[in-house]
């Protein structure tokens, strides 16, 4: 199965799980994600997720100046961002564990 | 042999500003195509979409000397994937920016021609999007609104004739200027970082405005 599927489907939950704790830029925000283990995600749909979520009102913004380069803009949750992402987590684990019993049940072996 | 040693740092340093300035030129052309690949978006929207690129790809650079398009794929691809991600519609085969096709309202049309208007006038000053000229255009206005808050205090207080009369007053005056401007763009910085922040903030310009309007109308009435 291509990962890159269904990360597509994830990728929102997994970058406000990343920035739930911390505030971060986009190439910060990327770095998280793949050391994280999803190394499968590209530059451009971190770019394209965090911008669909600060217009959908689930992540506030911040420009920090930086010395080495162009501003960095953060990106920071907010409360309808908190409450995005504890939904989206409790759907991700009903739907994970799920998965789980119905491959066990058929003697799937992982 | 200093000498030799001399020469060789200068070509060193020769070739690497060399090398910097290539790669420079390398993130201008990424961004230009990756724009021309979302020339069809609304100015707003697309600048939005674009905000961060400059400072990704100069990241992205600085962490691995592999070309951006080994690293990246192709502008096209990468503008492709920013649209899917973004949740936009993917581009129409060769359209270019919509300009009065039937359809459009005129609002959109509008819009359109003050995007372009802004674009020009970011790019004209050296900035690659009107979003990164608003940032930094930004506490010339934190500045002005200072101007606004300590004019707003002088009408509220009636003061402007009694103050400008003696030199007492005006000391008073120019020290209540100061003091607007210090709140102001200290409030500036901090509330641009919340939501609540940003709110407050446009309660009070939209308050500062006000006095300015006044003063701005008592000076050309010459009263």
């Amino acid at each position: 199965m291509d990962a890159t599927q269904l990360l597509k489907g994830v990728l929102d939950v997994a970058v406000l799980a990343v920035l739930k704790n911390d505030d971060g830029y986009g190439y910060d925000v990327l770095r998280r994600l793949r050391s994280a283990g999803l190394d499968d995600v590209g530059d451009a749909s971190v770019y394209g997720t965090l911008r669909r979520l600060y217009a959908a009102g689930a992540l506030t913004t911040y420009v920090v100046p930086s010395d080495e380069g162009p501003h960095r803009k953060y990106y920071a949750l907010n409360k309808a961002g908190h409450d995005q992402l504890a939904r989206s987590a409790k759907v991700w684990r009903s739907f994970a564990s799920t998965m789980d019993v119905l491959l066990t049940e058929q003697g799937v072996s992982a | 042999m200093s000498t030799v040693s001399g020469a060789s740092a200068a070509a060193a340093s020769a070739e690497t500003s060399d090398a910097a300035s290539s790669r420079a030129d390398e993130i201008s052309a990424y961004l230009r195509e990756v724009r021309a690949a979302l020339a069809d978006l609304d100015p707003g929207v697309r600048d939005g979409l674009l905000d961060d690129l400059p400072a990704h790809l100069t990241e992205v650079a600085g962490a691995d000397t592999a070309p951006l398009r080994h690293s990246l794929g192709s502008p096209g691809t990468f503008a492709a994937e920013l649209r899917a991600a973004a949740g936009l519609a993917p581009a129409a085969g060769g359209d270019g920016p919509r300009t009065g096709h039937a359809g459009v309202s005129s609002g959109e049309l509008t819009r359109e021609y003050v995007g372009r208007l802004a674009n020009g006038l970011a790019r004209a000053c050296g900035y690659d999007t009107t979003a990164e000229f608003r940032e930094a255009f930004r506490p010339v206005w934190w500045f002005v609104r200072g101007a606004g808050i300590g004019l707003f205090l002088v009408i509220i207080g009636g003061w402007v004739s009694a103050a400008w009369y003696n030199p007492a007053g005006r000391v008073v005056l120019v020290l209540l200027f100061a003091v607007s401007e210090v709140v102001s763009i200290r409030l500036g910085r901090v509330w641009q970082r919340t939501d609540v922040g940003r709110q407050t903030a446009v309660i009070v310009n939209v308050i500062c405005v006000v006095p300015m309007f006044y003063a701005a109308l008592a000076v050309l009435t010459n009263r």
